[in-house]
């Protein structure tokens, strides 16, 4: 058997420039996601009245509630249909007095009150995105707000049904049109292509919303899910859908900035999860600018929420200190602006060119964001078939042994240890509060599992050890982890820096500094009893490219040297390698000889990303057969000349949706005879378990059977005759992918076999 | 269909600034069975938020989440809502906190009260105080 891998490149990757450490310097190479589209945009309401909604007994909320929203849309509606974002805004004051400006939490307001029309506060983000050809709508959630905090899931499931019902009037709208909007938009919406945004409580509400519709059995494809500064009161975690949750550091409302939960919860819990995951980090944003309607002077009830109970003068947040941080209104909602399009335009729009932006290999903010790369920072978390997770940090037994089972070692640390707080690990810095803490744990739940380390002289390091399995560092582009400063432990002006360097096989070593590639090591702003600063973690990465002069296929240690300072404190997790070239991506058949003729049969065991596109081209080794030696269906047959042996090939290619293309090629021997052999039914032969460790069982195979192990090099590792199903793994097999070929007295069945110890 | 009414002052509308000035002075008003529900209440002499975030009361080591709000002239109300059964396992001298927002599992409440602007110390409990 011999394998091939081609990879071909097609990327749209950023180039990065480095100017002495300084990103001063760095071009944006990144097309701008915030900048305004070409579409003319227009706007319309909806109204069904103040209690026009009775939500279904499952949602346990008491009241009805009003069926109101908005509706931002290209002008020109020839095309389409068009994809659909759905924004839901949290809880705030619902109604106010025009006589004195004062407001009131009621539903429905008092007579000659009016209401406080928070769902228009995310207009500018409808303009923009309406203007690249969405259709944007924002609903009211009034009723909800005003009672919500007297149940006991604060609203969340009215929220979800809520959400659901307007998605149905718009569903109507889309297919048999009705008043208001007549026909307008017959045929115009996307309902398979939503993306929805929540903010706050409805931040909460749109994930809850997310699994609602899940549980309806889809009616309606929610594409992407964004949280906006967030609550996550009940810690649902949504799997499946891509998420990006953005946090306001100078949140004075949602302080504990518990919305990165969406992200740590949902990392590893669900292996079939393929969803990417983001996080935001506005250094200078508070919690209400996002929403014009919730922002001060401009309507009733407005306010700069770090004031609620923080100080106008507290370091970098309050707004009147010295070199405060704080965004000014304009600047908050033109970052959010450039990252929500790059979000909704990447998932939604399949619009590709912005993934640098999220994915941290361009950390430049777009231009249209009116911010530096000091105050935005991103955590990114590829779907699994896009990384290699070298350690997750997220048990204790990572302090010794990694997720890859290499060895985890230290020397000379102050301190290390795994903690994070919750169910089954020590909080890290337990002097601190849970608002400086938002990836901790609490009393039922688990914080974000993390490696904290301090050192004091600069010959200390911290490495994770790669097996043989996992050496070959060339499919893959990045080097990533996730870490923020412990600040409790690092001085304000160390300007905190380590190297992380490769070594291979040979004992050679590349090594690269974290500050030439992200400024993710900053010491947290602000002074804020109980507040500030926070420890947020960021992700850090580096391009494998960058490491020069090692054997990248014979790599065995990733080494942490804090060899830059003297002294410091930090905490990582999430460490791998990521954004491999082609993924799970891999070429493998089966054969089968019938017994009357010399016709073999071939079932095609490929594996790839299920959104890949492939294409299969076949070599049967049969020259003489002309046209007939090649195939390109998935499982075709091909009838020999004679019996004898032959070598089939397959070739397959995969057309990924980012442009890249990969290919990979699988041949073997087939023996083909007269003698009549029965067909293979390769469903009656399996393997079990898979992944396996110490042993394998084979059932439906006969007692003359013959299995075959072999490496990924083609080294044939292990033969045995099935005399009996169970077959032991030697403890010398390192964990890694093995091909299992079963050969029977009509043929072979291949099978992909994982060894995991 | 419940009604909250609130009313809040003209400044507040102007400037938002008030909330951070001083820490408030927050005690219990009164404790009372309604059915099978306790309401029990607190007075703050500033409005409590609308916000986003939760105000929390911690009795002992428990919790509790679900409550009213409201505002009359400038001072603050808020009722939380505790079932009886919850209620009565409640121990006499557990110390009472209220909090804007989550507390870590290891809080020491006594000291986050005296350090946080979002946390009150608000006395001690006692079954004693409930009137049906």
């Amino acid at each position: 058997m011999t394998k091939k891998r081609n990879i071909l490149r097609n990327l749209l990757s950023a180039l990065f420039v480095l100017c002495s450490g300084s990103f001063t310097g760095v071009a944006q190479t990144t097309p701008d996601p915030g900048i305004a589209g070409p579409y003319a945009v227009s706007k319309l309401e909806y109204n069904f009245g103040d209690l026009a909604f009775t939500p279904p007994p499952a949602a346990a909320f008491p009241d009805n509630i009003e069926v109101i929203g908005s509706v931002h849309y290209p002008t020109d509606l020839s095309h389409g249909p068009y994809p659909v974002l759905l924004f839901l805004h949290g809880r705030h004051v619902t109604c106010w007095q025009t006589s004195d400006s004062s407001v009131a939490l009621e539903w429905p307001c008092p007579t000659g009150w009016q209401s406080v029309t928070s769902y228009e506060g995310y207009y500018y983000l409808a303009n923009n995105m309406a203007s690249h050809g969405y259709i944007v709508i924002s609903i009211s959630a009034n009723a909800i707000s005003a009672i919500d905090n007297s149940l006991p899931d604060l609203g969340m499931n009215a929220r979800a049904v809520l959400v659901q019902h307007h998605l149905d009037l718009w569903n109507a709208w889309n297919t048999v049109g009705g008043a208001p909007f007549d026909s307008l938009f017959i045929g115009k919406l996307n309902m398979q292509n939503i993306g929805t945004m929540g903010h706050s409580r409805g931040g909460e509400g749109v994930i809850y919303h997310a699994q609602y519709n899940a549980s309806l059995g889809s009616p309606y494809g929610i594409k992407a899910v964004l949280t906006l500064a967030p609550i996550d009161y009940n810690r649902h975690v949504l799997n499946g859908i891509p998420l990006m949750d953005v946090s306001p550091y100078c949140d004075g409302d949602v302080s504990d900035l518990e919305g990165v939960h969406f992200y740590d919860d949902a990392r590893y819990n669900d292996t079939s999860d393929e969803a990417p995951k983001h996080t935001i980090l506005f250094t200078g944003a508070d919690h209400d600018f996002f929403n014009t309607v919730w922002t001060p002077y401009l309507y009733p009830g407005g306010a700069d929420d770090w004031l609620y109970y923080f100080s106008d003068t507290a370091a970098f947040c309050g707004a009147s200190a010295p070199g405060s941080g704080r965004f000014d209104t304009t600047t908050q909602q033109a970052a959010l602006t450039a990252y929500l399009a790059a979000f909704y335009r990447i998932y939604i729009g399949n619009e590709t060119q912005f993934n640098p932006i999220l994915q941290v290999s361009d950390i430049v903010p777009p231009a249209s964001s009116m911010i530096g790369s000091s105050q935005i920072f991103v955590s990114y978390h590829p779907a699994r078939v896009d990384r290699l997770d070298v350690n997750r940090t997220d048990n204790l037994t990572t302090y010794t042994t990694n997720t890859l089972s290499g060895n985890v070692t230290e020397t000379g640390l102050v301190s290390s240890a795994i903690c994070g707080g919750g169910l089954t690990m020590a909080v890290c810095d337990p002097g601190l509060s849970s608002d400086q803490l938002p990836h901790g744990g609490t009393a039922g739940t688990a914080g974000l599992g993390q490696m904290r380390m301090q050192w004091n002289d600069r010959t200390e390091w911290y490495q994770n050890a790669l097996p043989v399995a996992y050496e070959n560092l060339t499919p893959y582009q990045s080097l990533q982890f996730r870490a923020t400063v412990d600040f409790v432990e690092t001085a304000t002006d160390s300007n905190l820096n380590f190297t992380v360097s490769l070594i291979d096989l040979a004992g050679d070593t590349s090594s690269q500094v974290v500050t030439n590639h992200s400024q993710a090591l900053f010491y947290q702003q602000g002074t804020e009893p109980t507040d500030l600063p926070k420890e947020v973690f960021n992700t850090i990465s580096i391009p494998l490219s960058s490491f020069t002069g090692i054997n990248e296929s014979k790599v065995r240690y990733i080494r942490f040297k804090f060899d830059k300072v003297s002294a410091g404190a930090v905490m990582i997790s999430d460490l791998a390698f990521t954004n491999p070239l082609c993924g799970n991506f891999t070429a493998l058949f089966s054969d089968s000889v019938t017994r009357v003729s010399l016709k073999a049969f071939f079932t095609n065991k490929s594996t790839s990303y299920d959104k890949d596109s492939l294409t299969w081209k076949w070599n049967f080794g049969d020259p003489a057969s002309g046209v007939n030696d090649t195939s390109t269906q998935k499982n075709p047959f091909h009838i020999y000349p004679h019996s004898g042996t032959f070598n089939p090939c397959l070739y397959v290619t995969s057309y990924r949706k980012n442009g890249l293309v990969c290919m990979d090629s699988f041949c073997t021997s087939v023996h083909v005879a007269t003698v009549g052999v029965p067909v293979i039914n390769e469903n009656k032969i399996t393997i079990i378990p898979n992944p396996a460790k110490d042993y394998i069982q084979i059932n439906g195979a006969a007692n003359t059977d013959v299995l075959t192990l072999i490496d990924l090099y083609g080294q044939v590792v292990l033969t045995a005759t099935l005399t009996q199903p169970i077959v032991q793994l030697p403890q010398s097999f390192p964990t890694g992918v093995y091909y299992a070929i079963i050969t029977t007295g009509s043929g072979r069945i291949y099978n992909k076999l994982l060894i995991a110890r | 269909m419940k009604k909250i009414f609130f009313l809040s002052l003209i400044a507040l509308f102007f400037s938002g600034g008030l909330y951070a000035q001083e820490k408030a002075r927050t005690e219990i008003t009164s404790v009372k069975q309604k059915g099978e529900i306790v309401r029990y209440m607190l007075t703050s002499s500033k409005p409590f938020i609308v916000g986003n975030n939760t105000y929390i009361l911690h009795v002992g080591d428990r919790s509790f989440f679900q409550y009213e709000q409201s505002e009359n002239k400038g001072a603050g109300s808020i009722t939380f809502l505790i079932s009886v059964n919850d209620f009565n396992q409640l121990e006499d001298g557990n110390s009472v906190y209220l909090t804007y927002g989550m507390v870590s599992a290891n809080a020491d409440m006594e000291s986050l009260s005296k350090r946080s602007t979002r946390c009150w110390a608000i006395g001690k409990f006692s079954k004693d105080i409930l009137t049906k």
